[in-house]
């Protein structure tokens, strides 16, 4: 107390203390944005394992993950652009560019397998990057610059394969890209954990830290949310925009070649509709596309919601015309739910 | 108080101006370390341009600034702030998905191959929330806290830096009573800690108790400077105001004769204006008087339906209107112009022409196709009535000075015949022959029956244009002066009363 003679002033605000409590605890995470999208989702899978009795099957959860995996890796580096302030609707043609690059280098050129992955994330990465830099320094909105990519990237694929698929006879490839991990539960039956869905959880670790954890991740937040401020209080704002987009593309590209691996050949027709389930997943997990709002723990939950949904339409012979009205349906739903959710919070 | 012997900063004849507007000239100011300066004046009497001036958001045309006896020029705030002058602007500058030690150490995290070191970082804030003697939540997300404790979060940023000389810009405009005495006291301990405090603020009560002196700035220059002890608020108020502006009253009229046109009555908006009443008259030009944040803008969107939170009664020609939106409000001839002019005002990249018949469309052209030869009959009567200064009517608005974009604006409001114009500041940030072309098309306009709510911070004006003004004091109108009554002084004085 006598070293701080000069600072023995009372506290002039009512102290607000952390929950310690069980309750309190239990009162902040019903107050978390994650909770009602977590009641909904144990719904749908209440609502599908009635419906559906192979839904629950552990063969079928496993399956939801694999699919879950493909466009959750993107959907994962998409909620770090969303929350920037941007978006990339070009990743689904970045996935065909890249799975066309890997079958031209290795099966017409000869490149060796590790050369040529590293290749086609490199040029992924640079493409990205190209998007954030035009973004950064020539204020062309991320939707027109990536809008042009999604058009010129699927015909630069189509381009490189004529539009036929290379096929890549490897099985080590395949392996490693839609493969599955045997772990025995009990005598008799066991686990086929799907390689990607590996991947999707620890890219997953590795993403939830980055943005909670690293001033890269900080920094996004406060680009999104204040890009003035974050300018002023003198965070590169043009770096963090690049690189978010680089990741990005990088992400669209390591889906693309787990496509190649499941399809066995660089197509230039894979993932129609990857932006589509990755931008849907961020935004079902609550990220505003305003910037500046957005958690990776909910677009997981928005991943699984949507794989499951599909699996569960799919388990349900829905209509695959009907599905698809399904999915903008769910869509809307959660952008209005988000709008009334920040609307109630700014009035009270 | 004893005072050190060096001043902390000194400036010697800072000059700046802005096109032909001398926004500050010679402007000599001194602080010493542990002193709060109240820094008062009118709008636009070079407050701001100072304070930007010393914060290296602007840079002087001529002068110089010595802070703790070197001479200093700064590159822009970044480059002030490291040299030791912080600001707290009026609006807040947080990053709302952050956290109130993420916030206060903005920009400046330490960290180590690009990861935050946590126990670091929350120490800083903590060392900053300390100097303001303050509790915050550190973890909280600032975008979840009151506006008080988000202007606290604001002050505890600007000390990150161990600023000696901190710039307060309205501090207090945002907080209420209690809220108040609290960033008082916080002010009082950082001026302790040897902090040499600028404050800026409009609110008269709070200045005895925070500041040790003042300073009035009126048109560009200091006026005086005073200990707080001999300043009287008399003696501040007419200080502000200057001498009297010889004002051509002799024009206005009371038109408080012909019929009511708009009724106001008890009209409450959540947050902002308590009880607002009044009646408009056919061609009256009714000003509306009081300071930033008492509710002049908000009362205007009410009345206008852009407020769904506003209660109270609002008739037109007698008739109460319920469910008010813009649409209506035209519809019953009621227009409004938004102070913000570049956003809310006009399409800077349609032509002045298309701008100006953007709401007159269904009138000119009933059945929905355009009309060219009628729509450009009318747009170039307007740019003749309001000699807007045009390459033609299809240059791009944008392109225009403000004070031409201002007209363009109001000629919108005549071209689809509008009986009542709401003006929100429409004479902000033009030229003052641009000004007294838009008063005297007020004037004009009244003439022809059409009724006017004028709202403005520059008291002059209100003089100037106005019939009959009402001032809003605390959510409430207090006063009304009517035709030679309005003198700036007089004005001021009742806008900086305070309500006890």
């Amino acid at each position: 107390m006598s070293t701080t003679a000069t600072n023995a002033v009372p506290p002039l605000l009512p102290e607000s203390s952390p929950p310690t409590t069980v309750l309190a605890a239990f009162r902040r995470f019903v107050r978390w944005d994650g909770f009602g999208l977590l009641l909904v989702f144990i719904l749908l899978y209440v609502v599908l394992s009635v419906m559906a009795p192979e839904f629950l099957t552990a063969d079928n959860q496993l399956n939801i993950l694999q699919n879950a995996a493909f466009f959750g890796i993107v959907a994962l580096i998409m909620t770090l652009v969303i929350i920037s302030g941007e978006i990339d609707i070009s990743v689904g043609s970045m996935a065909a560019l890249a799975s066309s690059m890997l079958g031209v280098a290795v099966i017409k050129l000869g490149v060796p397998m590790p050369i040529a992955v590293v290749i086609v994330l490199a040029v992924a990465f640079a493409i990205g990057s190209l998007a954030g830099f035009v973004r950064a320094y020539f204020g062309v909105p991320t939707f027109i610059a990536t809008l042009a990519l999604y058009l010129a990237l699927r015909g630069l694929a189509q381009l490189l394969t004529n539009n036929f698929p290379l096929p890549i006879p490897l099985n080590q490839f395949f392996y490693w890209g839609s493969g599955k991990i045997q772990i025995p539960v009990g005598p008799t039956s066991v686990f086929n954990i799907p390689v990607p869905a590996i991947y999707f959880v620890v890219l997953f670790i590795i993403v939830a830290i980055v943005a909670k954890k690293t001033v890269f991740g900080r920094s996004i937040y406060a680009v999104g949310g204040n890009i003035k401020a974050a300018n002023l209080s003198g965070i590169n704002v043009r770096r963090v925009k690049i690189l978010v987009m680089a990741l990005a593309a990088t992400a669209a590209a390591i889906t693309g070649l787990l496509f190649s691996a499941q399809v066995q050949s660089g197509n230039s027709t894979i993932a129609n509709g990857l932006e589509f389930d990755a931008i849907a997943a961020t935004i079902i997990g609550g990220a505003a596309l305003s910037g500046g709002k957005g958690t990776v723990v909910g677009t997981v939950l928005g991943v699984l919601f949507i794989a499951a949904l599909l699996n569960g339409m799919v388990l349900l012979n829905v209509n695959p015309y009907a599905q698809q009205v399904v999915r903008g349906a769910v869509v809307l739903i959660a952008v209005l739910v988000n709008v009334f959710r920040t609307r109630r919070s700014t009035v009270s | 108080m004893s005072l050190p012997e060096q001043p902390i900063l000194v400036c010697t004849a800072l000059t700046k101006t802005f096109g032909n507007i001398r926004a500050l000239s010679g402007v000599d100011f001194t602080l010493q370390a542990g002193e709060v300066r109240a820094l008062l004046g009118k709008n636009g009497a070079g407050k701001s341009t100072l304070v930007n001036i010393v914060s290296g958001s602007v840079a002087p045309d001529s002068g110089t600034i010595e802070l703790a006896g070197n001479t200093v020029a700064w590159s822009g705030p970044g480059a002030a702030r490291l040299g030791g002058i912080s600001v707290v602007h009026q609006e807040f500058s947080l990053v709302p998905g952050l956290t109130v030690a993420e916030n206060i150490t903005l920009g400046r995290w330490p960290s180590v191959g690009g990861f935050l070191k946590s126990n670091e970082l929350a120490d800083r804030a903590r060392r900053a929330i300390d100097m303001l003697g303050v509790n915050l939540p550190e973890t909280e997300l600032v975008g979840n806290l009151p506006i008080a404790q988000q202007q606290l979060v604001e002050i505890a940023k600007a000390l990150i830096d161990e600023p000696r000389v901190l710039i307060l810009d309205e501090p207090t405009s945002a907080l209420n009573a209690s809220e108040v005495e609290t960033l008082i006291a916080l002010v009082r301990r950082l001026a302790s800690q040897n902090v040499a405090i600028i404050y800026v603020s409009h609110r008269m009560k709070e200045i005895p108790l925070v500041a040790d002196t003042i300073t009035v700035m009126r048109d560009g220059r200091e006026v005086r400077t005073m200990p707080v002890t001999e300043a009287t608020a008399e003696t501040v108020a007419s200080l502000i105001a200057g001498d009297s502006e010889s004002v051509n009253i002799s024009e206005l009229r009371n038109r408080l004769d012909a019929p009511v046109v708009l009724s106001v009555s008890q009209l409450h908006i959540p947050g902002t204006v308590e009880n607002v009443s009044f009646d408009l008259h056919e061609g009256e030009v009714l000003g509306i008087a009081g300071f930033l944040g008492s509710g002049r803008t908000e009362l205007l969107e009410a009345i206008f339906g852009l407020r769904q939170d506003a209660r109270g009664e609002v008739r037109i020609g007698g008739t109460e209107i319920v469910h008010r939106t813009p649409r209506k409000m035209l519809n019953l001839k009621v227009a409004m112009t938004s102070e913000d002019r570049k956003t809310a005002g006009i399409v800077p990249l349609l032509g002045i022409g298309e701008n100006i018949v953007l709401s007159a469309r269904s009138r000119v052209l009933p059945k929905g196709w355009l009309r060219a030869t009628r729509e450009s009959v009318l747009q170039e009567n307007i740019l003749r009535t309001l000699s807007i200064r045009a390459s033609s009517a299809v240059q791009e608005i944008g392109t225009l000075s403000g004070g031409n974009q201002q007209k363009g604006v109001i000629g919108r409001a005549l071209a689809a015949d509008m009986r009542v114009l709401l003006l929100d500041e429409p004479t902000r940030g033009i030229d003052v022959q641009a000004k007294a072309q838009i008063y005297s098309l007020i004037r004009e306009l009244a003439l022809g029956g059409v009724a006017s709510i004028f709202v403005s911070s520059e008291l002059e004006e209100l003089t100037q244009v106005c019939d009959r003004v009402i001032i809003i004091r605390a959510g409430r109108n207090r006063e009304e002066l009517v035709g030679a009554q309005a003198s700036a002084d007089k004005i001021l004085s009742l806008v900086l009363k305070e309500e006890d």
